[in-house]
């Protein structure tokens, strides 16, 4: 062939091919992300258990680092617990912990991964790790994501995930998840995600870097990222947003507000379209100190949620109950208060489970070398319910 | 464990960057081709041997950017080629046009996913039929003005899309990031620089 001939030819192959993929292109982009409807899990919660408390600190008592970020999950051999810790928050080579609870007892704590095991797993070099969350993928498989620093500060961040298939005892490699096109950052996740229809779930997390404002990712079943919906506008809005459920299209979300606004309260957004589109999170009657709310669904017409009962400051958590769209809330009781005489003392950034029917979890931080767990009983919660319903 | 072919697509941005910062300074100080090499060369191998805290700057670099899309590394080549051999392209209409696409797609993709805007136009490289369509004009227009070298880069970038080549599954990141972005607007500014300077030029009067 001449020189003429062939570049005909190469020009006429780009040209051609060109026209099939856009063609290809927009075929396949036409409706790609089937719609979803939410997953709702009502539990029964029977009332039992007794009125008091149990509580238990997991940490080892000579903690010598920065603890926080603590999660659980209920597994065949018990509450699993994670946490992140660190030199100091933020710290180069975090590790996120784990420890097992049979029900009287917390195990030693262990090692999930590290700084260096996530860099190496995923190429890049990982500054620090915060804020694990578990999520039962299936009855023998475990998904844990946490937020993974790249270079300096939470900004920086990105969500990863490592999965177990047999119920936390060992752990798979890290992995990304692509959720941003500015450099991948600046996403972390702090709440439980949500069941969706079609193998899909719902992650709750928030951007860190100028703008902040709650986000929904959407993962498919080999949790790859297939869509994300900002909840509500952008800009400066809130931060860690908590779903809560309550029918196939519709969900409430607790928002942690920022610590610069003036309205110190939780903050609520609402969906009606399975969470295509979110209200503007609104402020509540209820105090928040900018720390993160833990929600779950208690039964047929309420919620239930963990919040710092303060403001100013994270000195209490306390547990109390929403009806279902927001509207109604009460304190049910203090689970946990920080020390009177420590000035340094806080007991913050709950999480909340219900490990059993009519059992419920919350593990806590203490910065900055605690963490706590507390079990209560749906026997304590009704019964504080009805206490401060009469003191009203 | 991730694979050989992510993790050199992971560096090359990096190691074009830098490469091109080396080779533009022997450009600016006059230096042969041959030399521009070696400084590009040497800029990488003195980010990867000095280091900052618990890494070395080329890590740190590689950390922060990120992997290239097609356009952006076909880009990053075009900047290499550029200041090795001293060619510079802004006449081309070619050049032109895929950098002022890069730059305008950047405009509308960057401060409404980053939630400076309300809308959130990440969310058009999911699914739907917007940004596909646009993608679609854009090959059409290449196609007509036998642009190949930007034919070849949005294919690569669709067809990455297509086989769910990449971590995301996201159109927009197959064919435009941030470090394409930015060298697409420092591409159009001295586009700009270069034809006011040969207007005022040839308006001057020339000495008898």
């Amino acid at each position: 062939m001449t020189k003429y001939a062939t570049n005909t030819f190469a020009m006429w192959a780009i040209l051609c091919i060109s026209g099939v993929l856009g063609a290809l292109l927009v075929y396949r982009m036409a409706d790609r992300v089937a719609p979803w409807t939410f997953v709702v899990d009502v539990p029964q919660t029977p009332v039992r258990g007794d009125l008091k408390l149990q509580s238990e600190v997991i940490t080892p008592a000579n903690e010598p680092d920065f603890v926080h970020g603590a999660s659980i999950i209920e597994t065949p051999a018990g509450l699993l617990a994670f946490w992140y810790r660190a030199v100091y928050e933020g710290a180069n080579n975090a590790e996120l912990m784990s420890s097992r609870f049979d029900g009287q007892h917390w195990s030693p704590t262990t090692v999930v991964t590290n700084s260096k095991t996530v860099a190496r797993d995923v190429g890049l070099t990982v500054k620090s790790l915060a804020n694990p969350v578990p999520f039962r993928q299936s009855p023998n498989e475990i998904w844990l994501f946490f937020a993974a620093s790249r270079l300096s500060g939470w900004a920086t961040c990105e969500i990863m995930m490592m999965r177990s298939l047999d119920n936390g005892r060992t752990w798979g490699p890290a992995q990304r998840l692509y959720m941003s096109p500015f450099l991948n950052m600046s996403h972390l996740t702090k709440a439980l995600p949500v069941r969706l229809s079609g193998d899909r779930i719902a992650l709750p997390a928030y951007h860190e870097m100028v703008t902040k404002f709650p986000v929904m990712f959407i993962l498919n079943k080999d949790g790859r990222i297939i869509d994300r919906l900002r909840m509500g506008h952008g800009g400066k809005v809130g931060l860690q947003p908590s779903i809560i459920p309550t029918g196939p299209k519709t969900a409430i979300a607790f928002v942690r507000r920022l610590k610069h606004v003036r309205t110190h309260r939780i903050l609520i957004s609402h969906t009606n379209d399975a969470g295509r589109t979110w209200t503007v999170p609104k402020p509540t009657s209820f105090p928040n100190p900018g720390g993160p709310i833990s929600a779950i669904r208690y039964d047929g017409t309420r919620i239930l949620f963990a919040f710092n009962d303060d403001p100013e400051e994270e000195r209490n958590i306390k547990l109390a109950f929403s009806n279902l769209d927001g509207t109604n809330l009460r304190r049910i009781g203090t689970i946990a208060q920080m020390k009177n005489d420590d000035l340094d003392d806080a007991v913050a950034y709950p999480f909340l489970l219900e490990s059993e029917a009519g059992q419920f979890d919350v593990v806590f931080s203490r910065p900055r070398k605690v963490i706590g767990h507390v079990r209560i009983s749906s026997a304590w919660l009704e019964h504080n319910s009805e206490m401060s319903a009469a003191q009203k | 464990m991730m694979s050989v072919i992510d993790y050199c697509l992971d560096r090359s941005s990096s190691v074009l960057l830098l490469f091109v910062a080396g080779a533009a300074l022997g450009l600016i100080v006059r230096c042969r081709p041959a030399t521009r090499i070696i400084l590009g060369l040497a800029a990488i191998a003195v980010a990867a041997c000095v280091h900052i805290s618990i890494r070395s700057g080329f890590e740190w670099i590689v950390s922060a950017i990120e992997r290239p899309s097609a356009p952006g590394l076909l880009l990053l080549i075009i900047f290499a080629f550029t200041t090795v051999t001293g060619r510079s392209f802004d006449r081309s209409a070619e050049y032109r046009f895929g950098t002022g696409a890069l730059v305008v797609a950047g405009l509308i993709l960057y401060p409404g996913a980053t939630g400076i805007l309300n809308y959130d136009t990440y969310v058009l490289g999911y699914s739907g039929y917007l940004l596909p369509l646009a993608l679609a004009a854009l090959l059409a227009y290449a196609i007509y003005r036998r642009y190949l070298f930007v034919l070849a880069a949005l294919d690569i970038g669709i067809a990455g899309f297509l086989l769910s080549a990449g971590r995301s599954l996201n159109l927009w990141d197959y064919v435009i990031d941030p470090v394409a972005w930015f060298l697409a607007i420092g591409a159009w500014i001295a586009i700009l620089v270069l034809f006011l300077f040969r207007k005022a030029t040839a308006r001057s009067p020339v000495p008898a």
